[in-house]
Parts: C-alpha cells; structure tokens; sequence
C-alpha cells in the first residue's frame, strides 16, 4: 500500500495532466453513455426486484438486495451473500421481493451457489419476461449495472468491462464502476440489456465485481434437470461444494510446479498457483535495531462467505527470516520469542467452530530443526470441514530465527496435511 | 507457696513488660493515684483490683463496675487461688500476670544467623544480594532491547527497580523499627531484594521448564507458587529470625501478606474467568529457547505427520 502511495505522490502532475486530458475527451462518451443507460432502465426495468430477507417476527427488512428475472418468467436470479440469512435460519426469515412499480411477493430459495455466491429464487407467479444473458464483451467496453443501491431506489450505475479476472480463484469480471451493498445480485448488463455478469462486491472507488453469467448458467440448467423445484438439502448442498472447491485447490496447489526463493537462509515456496499473490513484509531497518528481517506473506486474498460472520475457503502463508549477528543468543531469542506469536484474524464464534486443538512437536526439515505446532478446529454445521493453522519456528540456531505460518479456512485436515508436508519437504536450508 | 517477697505483677508492654514487686499486702490496683500499683490505661477503673493473701492462697477481689477483671479467662467477681503457675489477669483491656520469682524463665532465644539465613542478618550479604538483583534486572533489560544503547540507557531503565528494592525495604524497615524499636535496615534490604529476585528466577526457570516439557503448566505452577507461597513463606522465615515464636510468625507474615493474597486470588479467578471464554485463538506453547534443551525428539518429516495426524483425529479433545 505504501509503495502505491509514493507512486501517486511522484506521479500527481502526470495525473493532472492526465485527469485533464480525459475529461476533455470524456465529455460526448458520457452523454452518449447516458442516453443509452436511460433507454435501457426503460426496457428492462420490469425485470429488476429488490430482494429482502424478512425477519418473521418483526416482519421488517434485515438485509436487502437485487435480483433478476432470469430464463423463466417467475424465477429469479441474485447473490448467495443476500439470502444467506434466510438459509442458515428459514424459521426465522422469509424471503421477498420489491418490484419497481412497488409491488409485492414471497419468493422460495430453489439452489445456491456459494462458491461464485450466487442464489437463484422462484416467485408463485409470472413477474417479467426474462432478461437473456450473453458472454463477456471487450475491455473497455461499457456495462450497465442495475440495482437498488441502499434501498434508495432501483437505479443504474455506468461503468467498463476491465475483464476477466483469470488468476484469482473465483475468476470474477473486473468492473471499473461504484457499486453499492443494495445492488448485490442486480444484473450488469451490456449495450444490448444482456446479462453479462450478476453484481457482487466493491473494493470502493470505483473498483468492483461482478459473477460472470456462466456460473448462473451452469447453476440454472442444474436446476432446470430438477424442473426448477427445491427438492433436496440445501445445506448439505452447500457443504458438497466448499468439500470439493478445497479438494480441488489443495489438488491443484500440491500438482503446480513449485518455485522456490530465498527467504534469509532457506529457500521456500513462495508463489504456489496463480490465485496466490505474495507481498514483502520486511519492516525498515530502523525500526529493528539489531535484528535483520526478511519476511514473505502469501494469500489467495479468498473469502467464500458463508454467513456475516463466517467465511472459508482462504489460504495464507508466512515466512519471516531474523537474524541477530552481535547478539547474543539468549538477547535474540528474547525478540524471536516475542514474534512467535501467530493469531488467527478470524472472526468465527463459538457457534460456528469449535475450539483449536494443537499438537507441538519438533522435526527436521532442511537440516534444520523447528518447533511446530498444528491446529485444528472443526465446523459444527459444515462437517468435514476445518480450520488448520500450522506455525513453527527455526529452534537449531542461535542467531537465526526463521518462523514459519500456514492458516487454512474451510478445508479437510488430513487433505491439508498433504499439502503441509509438501511444503515442509520442499524448504531448502542454503548457509 | 511462694515467700511474700518473691511474688510480682506483670503487667504487659511493648516492647518490654513492667514488673511490679508486690511486698505488703492487700495490694489495691487501679487509674487513682492513691493504687498501690497505679495503671494509666484508661479501660482500668479508679480502684480496680484487689490482691490480698490467706493462709489458701492469694484472694482476688474485682472492685471495678465498668470493665472487670478477667482471671484466667474468666470474669471475676472475687476468688482464691494459690500461686504455683503463672496466673493471666485482664484488667480492663491490659494484660498482666501474677508470677512468682522462682518459677522457671522460658529459654533464651538464640540468634540464628548461618546459612542461607545469613542474607537477612550479615549486611555484607544483604548488599550483595541486593547487587545481585539490581544485576539480574539489568541483565533483563539489556537482553529485552533489540537497539545497540549506552550503559546509561541500561541504568536508567533499572532505577525503577532499584527504586521499588528501596522502598519495600524501608516499608520493612518501619515496621521493624515499630515492633521491635530497631531499624535492622540490612535485614529489610535483604528480604526485598528476596521479594523481587526469587519471583523473576522462578520466573526463568519456569519458561526453562516450559521449553523442556513443550508445555505451559510449570511456569504456570511456579507463578501460582510465587503469587501464593512466596511471600508469606519469606515473611515467616524473617519473623522467626527475630526471636518470635512459630505461631504467632505464622500470624504476623499472613496477617501481612492477606492483602497481596486476595490481589492475587483475585487475579486468578478473573484469569479462570476469562480462560473459560471462547477466544478463537489456538492455545500451545509458544516458548523458545536458546539452549534448545527439551524432553521430545526431533521427528523425521514422515513421522511428524503420523504424529500430528494421531492426535489430531478431530478437534473434539
């Protein structure tokens, strides 16, 4: 973040310059962008409901959101994150829908999606043609995204395609417009009021993103062999896909090709599948005094989201090399001990997980012996799914520390432990 | 029976009693100047006591009608006995004993000044442990900075220790000076600079232990023995230095150090409390040490994973 920060403060008179010359160029492509966004509210606006989750004991709105009308005419199509309320509690909530000439009616949960967040509801009768959905258009190209942003008003939001993004693992559509939580599970559409992508989150200033339609498709012809009735376990549903999304990402993370790097004295793997994205951690030499600290984090930067306060499906590392040279050992071990101090920043309660359960023991890896502990904790409604925290520390030497952190959300254990050990086996001790 | 001229009254003082002899009888105790034995404690009446002697024994009479006269325990109102052990008075709220000359004086209490005891009552010892301390504190910040400093910085971040050495020391010190009329400010530098170094060592050795054990119990049981025992148990040793008997020194050092006993069981059951809340932290030993000096083996890859694997069934413990 700060090396982004300094860029912008090197680069502000360029940006002026910049800012100037397209808003010189702007000006007729935003007119031009309006008159077809107003044409396209017109046409499809029968189409777009707010959806929300009704607390059967108040009968007020707890969360709210957008939906579509989708390849039938009463079936509708919005994010899994709007309805997740109502699935993890259906005595509790109901679930219904706003149209823009205001009317009314109750909606039934027929199958989600968790993994591309998507949900797809039935209404008890015929509500608007169904919008059509098409593939992604070129880079650059401007998408209309619709919704209620806020519960203010069914409005429209223009902003670019910036494309697929292929290296992270839910391979959303980059959309460089301000999408707002109200619009969640509205449709972005394309100059021809296709469907070309379902809103699902911001990163703020105008950097959000969008499902891409093929989920929604591959979700709805599920459905459509089940004749688009409920039928079966939602939950346990749910459960079959987060199993088989984090077999499929410990499979694929153990079968990539794995490039070792240096951190201090060993070589480890750093960047192992193209979801992951690494960052430097080092802090400034100033501000470690005698100590000397490379440090390496890793993380697919994934959330599945379960529920407000449950998401699975992450995968971080950490590597952190010390090093004291003119120490001496007991006054490095004193500042190594003070780092071994890895937390889970995981906000999962007690009615979600259980608690951890650890196992300390020291093996050699690379030559080196290490301190290393496993935890474990379980989800009480997701079976088979876990929780795995790994952290050790370098114990062999006396002026090299090297700590090591792994933490694994929503996974199966002994699945995780493969994974584990390929990592151990592949750290390389280089002095 | 005891001659006329060996009797005496013991009326007790700190730190030392008043003897009275008591030649011709009756003898008439009391506040009013016109007592044979005069009291100026103001829970004794004007006329308050009367000790006459017969041929049975000595005759007590209470003349007091405010707060009496206790003879061995008991409220008196007039009464005879003979005088072959100590008798306890109570006259008004003062101690005092009827005594007489022959019988025996409990031992002398010798100074008992060897050993390890010796760092409570040589001041060349009770200095040098003070040193000792100040050293193992400043050893302690030294290896705690990260940051190449002067000796001074060192120094400087010790004085508040040295700080605290000094004050328990001259608490000690006044109490001292309290009960016994004697400073003995080598002795109270001795017992706090004990205050403060045994807990940081038996801190040391506890994460030793933990490291050891790959656990957290032994620091934790150490810290519950210094929180708990420490304290009382160098009062006491302290105490019965100073010539006091077993009992009352047990009396004396929990007397002193209940405040300090309920702070810290306070501390632990607020530690139980918040140890039974769910945190969503995992809780293992996270101890390292230099001298890598422990119980369990290093494993093989392999075997580690079949370790882990084992225990780690499930997280149901």
């Amino acid at each position: 973040m700060i090396g982004i920060h300094n860029y912008y403060a090197n680069e502000l008179p360029k940006l002026c310059c910049l800012l100037l010359v397209l808003m010189l160029i702007w000006q007729p492509v935003s007119v031009q962008a309006v008159d077809r966004s107003s044409s396209l509210y017109a046409e499809v606006q029968q189409a777009i409901y707010q959806i929300r989750i009704i607390n059967r004991k108040t009968g007020h709105k707890r969360t709210i959101g957008s939906g579509f009308v989708i390849d039938r005419p009463y079936i509708l199509a919005t994010n899994y994150h709007v309805v997740s309320a109502y699935l993890n509690d259906p005595n509790a909530y109901s679930i219904d829908y706003l149209a823009t000439d205001g009317s009314t009616g109750s909606l039934s949960l027929i199958d989600v999606d968790v993994l591309h967040d998507l949900a797809v509801l039935a209404a008890n009768k015929n509500l608007a043609t169904p919008l059509n959905t098409a593939d992604i258009p070129e880079k650059g190209a401007t998408l209309y995204a619709f919704g209620n942003p806020l519960g203010l008003g069914f409005s429209v939001v223009t902003g670019t395609n910036n494309g697929l993004l292929t290296e992270s693992e839910d391979k959303n559509i980059l959309f460089s417009g301000n999408l707002n939580s109200g619009m969640s599970g509205g449709p972005a559409l394309n100059e021809a009021g296709a469907v070309v992508g379902v809103n699902v989150a911001t990163a703020g200033n105008a950097v959000s993103f969008l499902v891409a339609t093929k989920y929604l498709n591959a979700l709805l012809e599920k459905i459509k062999t089940r004749d688009f009735e409920p039928g079966y376990n939602l939950h346990d549903s749910i459960v079959q896909q987060l199993k088989a999304s984090s077999t499929e990402m410990l499979q694929r993370l153990i079968s990539n090709p794995w490039k070792l790097v240096a951190v201090g004295g060993f070589q480890v793997p750093s960047r192992i599948d193209k979801s992951i994205n690494c960052w430097d951690g080092s802090e400034a030499d100033e501000e470690r005094g005698l100590v000397k600290v490379i440090s390496v984090n890793c993380s697919n930067e994934r959330e599945i989201y379960l529920d407000e306060k449950l998401s699975v499906g992450s995968t971080q590392y950490q590597y952190t090399w010390y090093e004291g040279e003119g120490m001496i050992a007991p006054r490095f071990y004193r500042m190594y001990e003070a780092q071994n101090t890895a937390e889970t920043d995981n906000n999962a309660n007690k009615e979600n997980v259980s608690d951890f359960k650890c196992e300390t023991n020291f093996v050699k890896i690379a030559t080196q012996a290490f301190k290393m502990t496993v935890c474990r904790r379980d989800y009480l409604r997701y079976n088979g799914l876990s929780d795995v925290l790994v952290t050790g520390a370098m114990v062999s030497q006396k002026r090299q520390g090297f700590l090591f952190e792994m933490f694994l959300t929503g996974v199966n254990f002994k699945e995780s432990m493969q994974l584990v050990k390929q990592v151990f086996e592949s750290f390389r001790w280089q002095n | 029976m005891a001659k006329l001229d060996s009797l005496l009254l013991e009326v007790q003082l700190r730190p030392l009693s008043q003897y009275y002899r008591l030649t011709s009888f009756p003898v008439r105790i009391g506040r009013a100047l016109d007592n044979d034995i005069i009291l100026s404690d103001p829970t004794v009446s004007a006329y308050h006591l009367e000790i006459d002697q017969t041929e049975q024994g000595l005759v007590f009479r209470n003349l007091s009608k405010e707060n009496g006269t206790c003879l061995n325990g008991k409220f008196l109102n007039q009464s005879i006995l003979p005088v072959n052990q100590p008798i306890n008075l109570r006259i008004g709220n003062r101690r005092a004993r009827l005594l007489s000359s022959n019988m025996p004086v409990i031992q002398t209490s010798v100074s008992r000044c060897g050993g390890l005891l010796r760092v409570f009552c040589r001041p060349f010892c009770a200095i040098g442990l003070a040193t000792i301390t100040i050293l193992a504190f400043l050893y302690e910040t030294y290896i705690q900075s990260i940051f190449n400093k002067e000796l001074v910085y060192y120094l400087s971040s010790v004085m508040p220790y040295l700080l605290g050495m000094i004050a328990l020391a001259l608490v000690i010190a006044g109490i001292s000076r309290l009960a016994n009329q004697r400073w003995e400010v080598f002795p109270a530098l001795g017992l706090a600079s004990l205050c403060m170094l045994v807990p940081h060592l038996l801190g040391e050795l506890g994460h030793a232990l933990n490291y050891f054990f790959t656990a957290d119990w032994p620091l934790n049981a150490l810290l519950l023995l210094s929180n708990f025992l420490l304290i009382p148990l160098l009062f006491y040793v302290y105490i019965r230095l100073h010539h006091a008997e077993r009992w009352p020194a047990l009396g004396i050092a929990l007397l002193f150090s209940a405040p300090l006993l309920v702070y810290q069981a306070m501390d632990l059951t607020d530690q139980w409390t918040v140890g039974n809340e769910f945190t969503g932290q995992a809780n293992f030993n996270r101890n390292l040490s230099a001298w890598d000096m422990r119980l369990k083996p290093t494993l093989s890859i392999d075997d580690y994973f079949t370790e882990t694997e084992k225990q780690l069934k499930s997280a149901n413990p």
